[in-house]
């Protein structure tokens, strides 16, 4: 095993986009396309979570586990978002970004967004990376370069509650749960973590 | 375990690599003042930023510098001091990117610089006698690997 060095202590945070389903990767020395909606900035701890117990199995000549297995499995990531602009809070919610709907209220311009969110929850791609730009993206644990995660396909799962009050400003607790994309390749269903490495 | 890094040159020659900073306060950065009346000294209106080290936590197993600093933005005038803590501000809390800074012993990698708590005003009565000159004092946080990095 190489030796390891100082950069592959990953001091730092993620930033979030959501674009459509699917929405193939950016090049990692590219910033976000326009596609791409950036989800503003985080409050608290930002947590990435492979799920997938494993299940032992023993035989009758021995006490001790001989194989195992992952029956289920799955990857989420979560954060609390505290820029909520209505197109935000839409497509954290998992409802498409038509549901916020432009208008007037008396003399007003207005946005509107709509509380009920629907039986099945729109699914978006998720992307996440130190910075929008190379020179602020140091996440590679290979040096001061680069890194980003793709999920191609996540929905929200959870039931989110934004608390106001008079000193604090209230939060949207997002867990995003990868959906497994059949059209990836093979392992990459829930998609990857890309660094650059020289 | 080898220690190569300076945390405390790093971080002022990380200050002092930042535009905001050096508009600011020119090379007036370190670890003391050099506020004074002789040849080469700072002249007693000029804005300073000084991070006095103030501890921090220890960890004897693991090679990362975790360092407290006092910074202190020195001005001729509260305003000053503002001006300063702004630039200060934007540098670190703006920034948080893992940094790498040439230093004497290579280059060091610095994980974050984080400004614990806003500013508090003092006046520094061994610079300018009956009245002090004012100064922001504001906790530091920072993280500096011990190694250097290529």
């Amino acid at each position: 095993m190489a030796d390891q060095t100082p950069y592959a202590r990953l001091t730092g945070t993620w930033k979030f986009w959501l674009a459509a389903a699917q929405t193939a990767i950016p090049d990692l020395d590219a910033s976000p396309s326009g596609s791409w909606t950036d989800l503003g900035v985080t409050e608290g701890d930002q947590n990435l979570q492979w799920q997938g117990a494993l299940v032992p199995f023993r035989d009758n000549d021995s006490t001790g586990k001989k194989k195992h297995v992952r029956p289920e499995e799955g990857f989420d990531v979560m954060a609390t978002f505290v820029h909520l602009t209505l197109e935000t809070v839409a497509r954290i919610l998992g409802m498409p970004s038509s549901a916020v709907v432009g208008g007037t209220s008396g003399a007003l311009t207005t946005k509107k967004l709509a509380f009920r969110r629907g039986y099945v929850p729109t699914r978006y791609a998720l992307l996440a990376r130190g910075g929008a730009v190379v020179a602020t993206n140091t996440l590679s644990p290979y040096g001061a370069w680069p890194a980003q995660l793709w999920i191609p396909q996540v929905v929200l799962d959870g039931e989110p509650q934004a608390t106001f009050g008079k000193a604090g400003s209230p939060g949207v607790q997002a867990r995003f749960v990868a959906e497994y994309d059949t059209t990836q390749s093979a392992g990459e269903e829930f998609g990857y973590l890309i660094a650059q490495s020289a | 375990m080898t220690v190569e890094v300076d945390p405390y040159e790093a971080l002022i020659k990380l200050a002092l690599a930042d535009g905001g900073i050096s508009t600011a306060v020119s090379n007036r950065v370190d670890i003391w003042h050099h506020y004074g009346q002789d040849t080469g000294d700072w002249s007693l209106t000029d804005s300073s930023l000084i991070f006095v080290p103030a501890g921090g936590p220890m960890n004897p197993d693991d090679n990362v510098q975790d360092v407290l600093v006092e910074a202190r933005c020195y001005g001729d005038s509260p305003y000053y001091c503002n001006q300063v803590w702004k630039k200060l501000l934007d540098w670190s809390r703006n920034k948080n990117e893992r940094r790498v800074q040439a230093v004497t012993e290579g280059n060091a990698l610095i994980y974050f610089v984080l400004p614990l708590e806003h500013p508090r005003l003092f006046f520094d009565e061994d610079i300018r006698p009956n009245g002090g000159m004012p100064y922001f004092a504001i906790p530091l946080q920072a993280k500096i690997h011990g190694l250097t990095v290529t």
